[in-house]
């Protein structure tokens, strides 16, 4: 048991890392010339994960 | 030959993933009111369904397994499926800026959706082979997005129509779906 | 005064399953039986309140870029351990709820809250609002678990989920007299429908009274 934890522990911080590396470089990426107001089509949901959701665009208005 | 076709028709038909198992219903409330968002959902949905089952299905075989940590599925295959889409996006937006403007926007949305997780955990409980697992994950979103065309034609039809105010917007979106499902039970038996 | 409105705003105002439409999947299917709304319900909630008060007491020392992954991983790692004690603690509950026990890792509302609050807020009130959501939540799955139980099968009844003993069970309507379309997943549909037009009649009611 505490052998297969410590392989459980490290294979989740592993791919946690892989898909945190991920998402900052689809961070840094930008969006391609002519798609910047594509957001505003999407009104559909309250789903705040989306990163199309209105809250999101506060806190960069914030970070300048 | 014809257990695949089978598997195919029930995954669309007569359990469909909204309709009888009740999954997908956010972003199908949120993205069905114009017909072409609803096309590029559901192109999307397909994609993203089909790479990341087989990535999942792929790692839990070839590393859970071997190792021993079955139980780390479920924080898997949620890391996998959104590491899928991020990489998705990502080279979307620098090879092909067509294609992020009709399905791209669509793409984060996927991740926190209840029909990929479904379809990556079904893989693996009903203990499907490789072919299996591909037609299986490529028939469930085939069959979610056949709902979702289907249902933005009725809501655009409805636009124009007199709705009781309490019932606007959601409300009758929800009994549209009822009735929709009431039709398919109809296909019930046809396997 | 401030935590209390926002704690009730969970149960009318802002409910998380009639007015915001998150955590609509689960919702459908779960409630059949008053069992597995009251199971499911008090998953959320344990959930809810943990991943809240953790993602709190972190909010801190989270790289503000990487904050998803994050939210996600510690959410998943819950959801697991929750899905293991029901497995083990009530077989009952765990074949009932079957899998939308691990979606309550892309439940919205989990998710939303983490996001809207948790990563702003201190630990108590992070810990209140996750009390008060989830608790809206599940008094939406006990109601719309009622309705359709009391129309589908005639009867209401409660077990507990660890034991499997009966705690009462009622024969309302007599058998062969009720509909049983509100056991399927049309009757979800209405029954969903209905409710989310009657919290939306009340909200406009409140509105016109207001203007006056």
């Amino acid at each position: 048991m505490p052998s297969n934890l410590i392989t459980a522990i490290l294979y989740a911080m592993v791919i946690a890392a892989v898909y945190a590396i991920f998402y900052y470089l689809n961070h840094k990426t930008p969006l391609p010339k002519g798609c910047e107001n594509l957001k505003v089509e999407c009104e559909g949901c309250k789903i705040s994960s989306c990163e199309l959701h209105p809250s999101h665009n506060i806190k960069e208005e914030v970070h300048g | 030959m014809s257990e695949l076709f089978s598997l195919f028709l029930a995954a669309v038909l007569i359990n469909n993933i909204v309709l009888t198992k009740f999954l997908g219903i956010c972003p199908f409330l949120g993205v069905s009111k114009k017909l072409d968002s609803a096309f590029g959902m559901g192109v999307s949905v397909i994609f993203v369904i089909v790479g990341a089952s087989i990535m999942s299905y792929g790692l839990y075989y070839l590393v859970l397994v071997p190792l021993g940590i079955e139980y780390m599925k479920l924080i898997t295959f949620i890391l996998v499926i959104a590491t899928f889409v991020q990489f998705t996006e990502m080279f979307i937006k620098k090879y092909s800026p067509a294609l992020y403007k009709s399905l791209g926007i669509y793409l984060p949305l996927i991740t926190t959706n209840c029909v990929v997780l479904q379809v990556a955990l079904d893989n693996i409980s009903n203990e499907f082979n490789f072919i299996e697992m591909v037609i299986y994950s490529f028939a469930v979103p085939a069959g979610f997005m056949m709902v979702l065309l289907l249902f933005a034609t009725i809501r655009e039809r409805l636009e124009t129509s007199e709705i009781p105010e309490a019932f606007k917007g959601n409300p009758i979106a929800l009994v549209v779906a009822a009735i929709m499902a009431l039709a398919f039970s109809a296909f019930a038996g046809l396997v | 005064m401030d935590r209390w409105k926002n704690f009730k705003s969970g149960f009318l105002d802002e409910n998380p399953v009639f007015g915001l439409y998150l955590g609509i999947c689960s919702t459908l299917a779960i409630t059949t039986t008053l069992n597995s709304a009251l199971g499911m319900g008090v998953s959320v909630i344990a959930v809810l309140i943990a991943s809240n008060v953790i993602i709190s007491a972190l909010r801190k020392i989270i790289p503000d870029e990487i904050r998803i992954p994050v939210y996600i991983v510690i959410i998943a790692s819950l959801v697991t351990i929750v899905e293991m004690l029901i497995h083990a603690y009530s077989p009952s509950l765990y074949s009932a709820l079957g899998s939308f026990i691990n979606l309550i890792v892309v439940n919205c509302i989990i998710m939303g809250r983490a996001e809207a609050f948790a990563s702003k807020n201190s630990i108590i009130d992070s810990a209140l609002d996750g009390l008060g959501m989830g608790l809206g939540y599940t008094l939406s799955l006990v109601t719309m678990s009622l309705i359709r139980q009391i129309i589908g099968t005639g009867s209401i009844g409660l077990s507990n989920p660890f034991t499997d003993d009966v705690i009462f069970n009622f024969q309302i309507i007599p058998t062969g007299y009720e509909i049983s379309l509100f056991k399927g997943n049309v009757g979800a549909f209405l029954t969903f429908a209905i409710l989310a037009a009657s919290l939306t009649a009340y909200k406009n009611s409140k509105k016109e009274a207001k203007k006056k």
